[in-house]
């Protein structure tokens, strides 16, 4: 199967996928086989869905495990308290409830496939990383606030992530240019065009994700965007009043709930 | 005849007033209030024109100055964007927070802006500038994308090549800095120093203007207050009827008619005081001529009771005269037949008989002389007109006149010096008329001449002359004196009736009018005056030597 021919079927189940995104992976097959495509197209199409599922797999988890830093800021923040008692197993316990609760089943190892495993499996050990190397920030007595935010987290563990799965996989977590606080979390061109002509657009369905098959650092890649909006815990730092600085000393974003916030990206190669 | 005394003497010698006031006083005060206004216009547009070109000198010096310093705070605050855009490169490459970037990036518009404003002051520093700027932030931007791709050697060694580019900024903008500032303050101790200078010349200009426009503001008070003054004294004066008074010779219209008005003012107060005086005297005199008039009858009545005895000493005077020539006569023999002793006795006693009675009858005679005189002098009633020797009638008068005087002044003596024309001849006149005239002229004559002799004293001789003599038809009479003269003033005067200059109870005031009267309106002559005050007096009595209407009696 030759790049060109590849590139081809790629745009057309890009379209097929960014029209059906949200339903379910048995409509997709039906409408894919419906088609009349060849073998080709339909084991390209397996592979999307595959990656969608673990994309969004993935995308879940980060926001699980987020939620745990976000749930806990209390704690990690009370100065006075000493060992907080914040392992990382317990941690990736707690993400594993919070998830369950979001997206109805919980992770089963068995139903997974290699690669799915493989990174769900990377993540965690990045997310377990991250929780350890900051044990002594987050038991550190006396200071309260001690940055360990869920954006700070969510970058540490993705760029764990990287580290570990860097050749397969890439998660990070960007934002349209004017909300983005650190550099390294810039839309790339990619991201930067989805953002601005699809998330941003009005009649972009809310909470739809954007998929494409691309070339990216050289190499075929699915790539995955994933809108996320602001929630009542996000605008203690990025709500209103807009410039008012929060607790980083950062100038808030004057998000409302319901706003685009960010998006979470993530790239699979082929 | 002094009768008005010394006079007012008009205020000729003011203090000497220099030209400008002199100038000042002779204008109306309408004239000096718009010269005084004006002044202070012009002073007032002057100071503030001078004021207005000097602030204008220091405002142009000053925007200049204040450009300047504009260039200094631009080039000051371009250091300070500078620095702030530092900063946030800097911290981009620490924090890689994007807001750094943004930051970074509104502090270099803020230098750009900054920059193009000192394009014009100084393009080459800026262009220099610019190029270190921009050079700086390329390097800083690597550097910061080092850092965000986790390369730190590399992006130290990029930011430590960016301070290079910075510290050239930096100097350039000190250096632009300094430059700037050591004109500018150039410029200010300039303005300072103008401004100092503005201020002083107005100080003095504004005090000499002061000092003029009060110096002005004197004058022309003064050239108003001090007539003012002089005319409210003189008021003060007359009204406390002091008439001596001087009016001052005010210039100046309103000024001068003011002191002419008090003059009239003065000349009728005096006028009016002078006339009621004189309503006195003549009051006085009319009870004087009462009384004269009372005394002329009783003269006539004594004159009448003396006539008879005296007849009868005279008559029987000359009675026993003959009857003693008849007894020398009868005892002419008895007598030669005495001894010689005897005979030389009795003859003496009756050559001393004859002359006593020759005496008693000379004195008798001169005596009856007298009184016929009295009588005819205090005769009343007009006297028929007649043709008569008037060398007889003056030189009657001066002998008259004479006795009177010695009558009324024992000591009295007077040079009489006759010179009467023998040719004159008789005129048709009122003889007993004209006595009166010739009286009263003599009279006064010798009055005056007694008076200078009186003040004279010794060494001086009074002498009264009587002269007649022929002009054409005309007869003249002459009566001179070298008396104490009759002033200027009185001359006009003298023929005015009750018009006298001797003391209450000597004079009438009549005789010169009743002169006047004979003679001009009774015998058609006329009667002048000539007189040198001090010196001498002459009346001259022109006569025509037949009256034109003979019954012309209107006395």
């Amino acid at each position: 199967m030759g790049l060109d021919q590849i590139q081809t079927k790629t745009n057309l189940s890009r379209k097929a996928v960014s029209t059906l995104s949200g339903r379910s992976g048995l409509w997709k097959l039906i409408l894919v086989g419906a088609l009349g495509f060849g073998s080709v197209v339909t084991q390209t199409a397996a592979a999307v869905d595959a990656d969608f599922a673990i994309g969004n797999k993935l995308a879940d988890m980060l926001r699980s495990s987020r939620s745990v830093v976000s749930a806990n800021q209390g704690l990690i923040n009370d100065p006075d308290i000493g060992d907080k008692q914040f392992s990382s197993e317990k941690f990736v316990a707690k993400a594993d409830a919070i998830y369950l609760k979001r997206v109805g089943t919980a992770l089963n190892v068995n139903e997974l496939s290699e690669r799915d495993r493989r990174l769900l499996d990377a993540q965690r050990r990045a997310m377990r990383q991250v929780v350890d190397d900051h044990q002594a920030e987050i038991n550190r007595l006396g200071v309260g606030f001690k940055g360990f935010i869920p954006a700070i987290f969510a970058r540490l563990a993705n760029e764990e992530f990287g580290a570990i799965a860097g050749q397969e996989a890439r998660i990070r977590v960007t934002a349209p240019a004017d909300l983005v606080r650190n550099r390294k979390a810039r839309p790339d061109p990619w991201e930067k065009n989805i953002l601005e002509a699809k998330f941003l657009n009005s009649s972009w369905p809310k909470g739809k994700a954007f998929t494409e098959e691309v070339d990216f650092e050289g190499r075929l890649a699915f790539r995955m965007l994933l809108p996320e909006y602001y929630r009542e815990s996000c605008l203690a730092c990025h709500g209103t009043p807009k410039g008012e600085l929060d607790i980083t000393s950062y100038p808030k974003e004057g998000g409302v709930v319901g706003e685009l916030a960010g998006a979470i990206s993530i790239v699979l190669f082929r | 005849m002094n009768e008005s005394g010394p006079g007012p003497t008009e205020a000729k010698h003011r203090p000497r007033q220099w030209s400008g006031q002199g100038q000042l006083a002779s204008l109306p005060l309408w004239a000096r209030l718009v010269i005084l206004t004006a002044a202070g216009l012009f002073s007032l547009i002057g100071s503030s024109l001078f004021l207005s070109s000097a602030l204008h000198q220091t405002a142009d010096r000053t925007t200049k100055m204040k450009e300047l310093f504009d260039v200094v705070g631009v080039a000051g605050e371009a250091h300070v964007a500078f620095g702030e855009f530092r900063y946030w490169l800097t911290d981009l490459s620490v924090s890689q927070l994007v807001i750094s970037e943004r930051n970074a990036s509104a502090a270099r518009k803020k230098l750009e802006t900054d920059l193009d404003r000192l394009v014009s002051h100084d393009p080459d520093t800026v262009a220099a500038i610019r190029a270190e700027v921009e050079a700086y932030f390329s390097k800083a931007m690597d550097a910061a994308d080092a850092y965000t791709d986790g390369n730190r050697v590399i992006g130290n060694t990029l930011l430590a090549k960016a301070r290079a580019h910075s510290s050239k900024v930096d100097e350039a903008l000190n250096l632009l800095v300094q430059r700037v500032s050591a004109v500018a303050n150039q410029e200010r101790q300039i303005v300072v120093e103008g401004a100092d200078e503005s201020a002083r010349a107005a100080f003095y200009i504004v005090l000499a203007l002061v000092l003029i426009g009060l110096g002005l503001t004197f004058i022309v008070l003064r050239s108003i207050v001090q007539p003012l003054q002089r005319l409210n004294d003189a008021i003060t004066s007359l009204m406390q009827g002091r008439y001596d008074v001087d009016i001052p010779a005010e210039k100046g219209h309103e000024f001068s008619a003011m002191a002419e008005t008090l003059r009239l003012f003065r000349e009728n107060a005096m006028e009016r005081e002078r006339l009621e005086a004189e309503s006195e005297q003549q009051k006085q005199r009319l009870i004087q001529a009462e009384k004269m008039a009372s005394l002329g009858q009783l003269t006539a009545g004594i004159a009448h009771e003396i006539k008879n005895p005296l007849n009868f000493v005279n008559n029987f005077a000359n009675l026993s005269d003959e009857l003693l020539k008849e007894l020398a006569d009868i005892l002419k023999v008895p007598i030669a037949a005495l001894d010689e002793a005897a005979r030389d006795d009795a003859e003496d006693l009756l050559r001393t008989v004859h002359a006593n009675l020759g005496k008693i009858n000379e004195h008798g005679k001169r005596a009856d002389a007298i009184v016929k005189n009295m009588l005819l002098h205090s005769r009343e009633g007009p006297s028929e007109p007649e043709s008569v020797n008037l060398n007889a009638v003056a030189e009657e008068a001066l002998n008259l006149a004479y006795h009177g005087a010695r009558a009324e002044h024992p000591g009295f003596n007077i040079e009489m010096i006759k010179s009467l024309e023998s040719e004159l001849g008789e005129i048709e006149c009122y003889p007993q008329d004209l006595m009166r005239v010739f009286l009263n002229l003599i009279s006064n004559g010798m009055y005056a001449a007694n008076k200078r002799s009186e003040q004279a004293g010794e060494g001086f001789s009074p002498t009264i002359s009587l002269t007649t003599r022929t002009e054409g038809n005309m007869v003249q009479i002459e009566v001179r004196d070298n008396g104490l003269g009759i002033e200027p003033e009185a001359l006009d005067k003298i023929f005015v009736p009750f018009f006298t200059t001797k003391p209450a109870g000597e004079g009438t005031g009549l005789g010169l009018s009743l002169s006047y009267d004979i003679i001009v309106k009774q015998h058609g002559g006329e009667l002048d005056v000539d007189s040198q005050p001090g010196e001498s007096t002459v009346f001259r009595v022109t006569l025509p030597r037949t009256l034109a209407n003979n019954k012309g009696n209107q006395q």
